[in-house]
């Protein structure tokens, strides 16, 4: 099975020990913009690839969504007041009824979303896209996470090959990843 | 995420609207959209642009051949600017 190239994550993580206690009082006043100038963002040599197996009209394509979109009473709300954010992921199931979605994501706008959910969720533009054969199939396993998460090398480790393998266990032919 | 996923054996497509933070990221495929921060496929209530976006993203997905590959979306924000912690936003982040 081919995997990621990890080597960005050691020297990551050792410079994130140095920027945290600098970040951090600086995030807990909204200093964003200056918390962030000196965030170890990584470096990568290369860029992975995977060929396209099916042509579109024949593929399971999933969404991934960083707007922190979840499933009122079913799922946890993200934590957004975390100064480091939120690693985890919340799975939104193709028949998910529209009126059960929220956000909870409070650096972007979130009432754009809360007016219309295809403006970070285009779920039901993809069936859309399915019933008119543009699109093969659309996955019966949807993901969200939250955008805001400074622990990059916990994403890259942990919470990306799990969402990966629900991916993989479904055959899913493309995932559309949509920041927000 | 979409690096990791995309290692992990999924093709993977992405939307941007913020090349400046997405290009260091190398991603396998991507295209630029010129849209606010929060509605990464345009407006609330139009429907039909959206589901344009989509299309045009997934279809951009089968066109771009090499790792690295981006395309320009030539849409633009046509709707009164969003307003996020006091700045007035028509287009990235």
């Amino acid at each position: 099975m081919p995997q990621a190239d990890g080597s960005w994550m050691a020297p990551f993580r050792q410079k994130y020990r140095e920027w945290w206690p600098l970040a951090e009082p600086l995030i807990r006043e909204h200093k964003y913009q200056d918390a962030f100038k000196t965030y170890p963002f990584p470096k990568f040599a290369a860029t992975p690839w995977t060929p396209l197996r099916k042509p579109l009209n024949k593929a399971k394509v999933a969404l991934l969504t960083t707007s922190g979109l979840y499933r009122k009473g079913a799922d946890m709300p993200f934590n957004g007041d975390h100064p480091e954010g939120d690693i985890s992921f919340r799975l939104i199931p193709r028949d998910v009824a529209r009126a059960s979605l929220d956000v909870l994501h409070p650096h972007i706008p979130q009432e754009i979303a809360r007016e219309d959910m295809n403006t970070v969720f285009p779920l039901w533009h993809l069936q859309d896209l399915q019933r008119q054969k543009v699109v093969g199939i659309v996955a019966e396993l949807h993901y969200s996470i939250l955008g805001y998460n400074t622990r990059a090398a916990d994403v890259a480790e942990h919470v990306a090959p799990a969402i990966a393998a629900l991916m993989k266990a479904e055959k899913v032919d493309l995932a559309l990843i949509a920041p927000v | 995420m979409q690096r990791e996923i995309e290692a992990w054996g999924i093709p993977t497509m992405s939307l941007s609207n913020n090349p400046s933070r997405t290009e260091p990221v190398r991603p396998p495929r991507w295209a630029h959209v010129r849209f606010p921060r929060g509605s990464i496929f345009g407006e609330p209530g139009n429907a039909e642009k959206q589901r344009k976006v989509l299309k045009d993203a997934l279809e951009a997905a089968y066109a771009i051949r090499e790792p690295g590959g981006k395309v320009e979306l030539p849409y633009r924000w046509e709707a009164a600017p969003v307003m996020f912690r006091g700045r007035a936003i028509t287009e990235g982040s």
